[in-house]
């Protein structure tokens, strides 16, 4: 199943952003935004996760999540 | 036809035809009909039964160039909002109403062409799938706090914070609400967020428009300056406001727009980042790694973010939850709510999990600010009325002191927060936020 990704390097790892970036790219992952400080949002499978969390250079990888607020009439915001 | 600006609404309404309609032009039984929401579009609807609906589509079509789509070119089986997309006005041939997309100037050019017919023009309500069902004590807290309009000359949270007093506004000072959008349309921010300083970072959505009412009001709050009869409602009335929009209509948003939010506002060199959002906390689990990691890249810019405790906790039943995410981040100010009697809201959450602190305490209680026209105002409570105080007085102390590091504001926050003993500090942190 497809999910949305997002995906944190070791900041030790800061300096091969680029090539891991390209690497998560042949493994599946469809990288729609990468930040200067290492962290990279797309989309893959969900079997995805447990694979990379293995990687050493990978310091998480969670499923994007929706946070939401309550309905505009309700009195607690 | 232009896609609604929808909650959970279109997808949920069962599929035929005629109950799809039925829905669309109807709120849900119960809702609360003076504070709707509405989705950006339009009805025209006869009155007493009168049959001019279809000279006055044709019109509207001849006079503005609206393309104009029928019922009557589709079943109800095989009808899908796509097959109407190039449509500006949709005519539901047997129930005798339109449904109009349209901008303001084309609705105002029909609000004055139907006043003289016996025809109305009104807004698109939202619908929601699954009403609010409040627990015992919000319904209590409803029912004795009902919705209410500020007087004086200002807000109770404005003269706890010391706003009144204080000789600073934010000039200069660049605040980013991240939450829902603004409401455009409401005059209190006529001329105050050029386009510039919007940026929508939910996809599939281009303005900053609030169709919720959130964002508009914690924008109020932290932003605003007076009500339309001169109650100051606002923190850091001079402040340079900066919007972005990353959750939808229906207060819903990934995390990832979040993210995108944060760095969109650091690209703007925003020195204060207001965060009234986030996600439940259970005991034992940690922040999240790239939130903090988005919040520390935010600090080295430059920026300070404050953020909501979270509204999880029900304490007259001893239920207490940890600081909600993104708040719970270390590069995050988490912040929690009291009332007027400077008690803790019964809702506001607490520090549990190591490291993952309440700051400081704002404001969230019985809190006016502004709201969606043509209302305007609304009184709700939350640590999301809390966080905007705390990041307006940020503001503050930014303009005071223009050349402070996120961490010396942060300092300069805990220096100048007014005790609230005996409360504890798991509950408030350093205090109730005051300004300079």
């Amino acid at each position: 199943m497809q999910v949305d990704l997002i995906i944190t390097l070791n900041e030790d790892s800061l300096g091969n952003l680029n090539s891991v970036v390209e690497r998560l790219k042949n493994q599946g992952v469809a990288v729609s935004d990468v930040t200067t400080y290492g962290v990279i949002m797309g989309k893959g499978d969900s079997s995805l996760i447990n694979k990379l969390s293995k990687d050493k250079e990978i310091e998480s990888v969670i499923e994007d999540y929706y946070t939401q607020l309550p309905p505009p009439e309700s009195e607690i915001q | 036809m232009k896609a609604p600006f929808l909650g959970q609404a279109m997808s949920d309404i069962p599929e035929s035809f005629s109950t799809k309609y039925k829905g669309i032009a109807s709120p849900v039984p119960g809702d609360d009909l003076e504070n709707p929401i509405y989705t950006g579009r339009y009805f025209i609807v006869p009155e007493n039964g009168e049959t001019s609906l279809q000279e006055a589509v044709n019109s509207f079509s001849q006079a503005m160039g609206m393309s104009v789509a029928s019922s009557g070119d589709y079943s109800p089986e095989s009808f899908k909002e796509e097959n109407i997309a190039d449509a500006d006005i949709f005519l539901y041939e047997d129930l005798g109403f339109a449904l109009v997309s349209a901008d303001q100037e084309q609705v105002q050019m029909m609000e004055t062409v139907l006043s003289t017919q016996p025809l109305r023009i009104e807004p698109e309500l939202v619908m929601y799938s699954i009403p609010f069902e409040g627990s015992p004590l919000v319904e209590g807290i409803a029912a004795t706090n009902p919705v209410a309009v500020a007087a004086g000359p200002c807000t109770w949270g404005i003269q706890a914070t010391g706003s009144d007093i204080s000789i600073f506004t934010g000039k200069n000072v660049k605040v980013a609400i991240l939450d829902t959008g603004l409401d455009l349309q409401h005059p209190d921010f006529a001329g105050r967020v050029p386009a510039a300083n919007q940026r929508s970072l939910v996809p599939g959505l281009t303005s900053v428009q609030d169709m919720h009412g959130h964002g508009t009001h914690c924008t109020g709050t932290a932003c605003g300056r007076k009500d339309n009869v001169g109650t100051r409602y606002g923190v850091a009335g001079d402040s340079e406001i900066y919007i972005g929009k990353v959750l939808d209509n229906s207060g819903r948003g990934a995390q990832a727009w979040a993210i995108n939010g944060i760095n969109w506002a650091v690209s703007q060199n925003c020195k204060v980042i207001s965060m009234s959002l986030g996600a439940k906390v259970f005991p034992g689990i940690s922040f999240v790694t790239a939130y903090e990691r988005a919040a520390a890249n935010a600090v080295a810019n430059g920026a300070l973010i404050v953020a909501a405790a979270g509204n999880d906790s029900r304490r007259p039943g001893g239920q207490i939850f940890p600081v909600s995410s993104p708040a719970n981040c270390p590069s995050v100010l988490a912040v929690a709510a009291i009332d007027s009697a400077l008690d803790i809201a019964f809702f506001s959450n607490r520090s549990i999990n190591p490291g993952q602190d309440v700051y400081i305490a704002g404001p969230g209680v019985d809190v006016y600010s502004s709201w969606l026209t043509p209302l305007r105002y609304k009184t709700i409570s939350g640590t999301s009325m809390a966080t905007p105080h705390v990041a307006g007085i940020a503001a503050l102390i930014w303009e005071k002191n223009p050349s402070f590091t996120p961490a010396q504001v942060k300092t300069e926050l805990r220096n100048l927060a007014k005790s609230l003993a005996p409360l504890l500090p798991t509950d408030v942190g350093c205090g109730l936020g005051t300004a300079p």
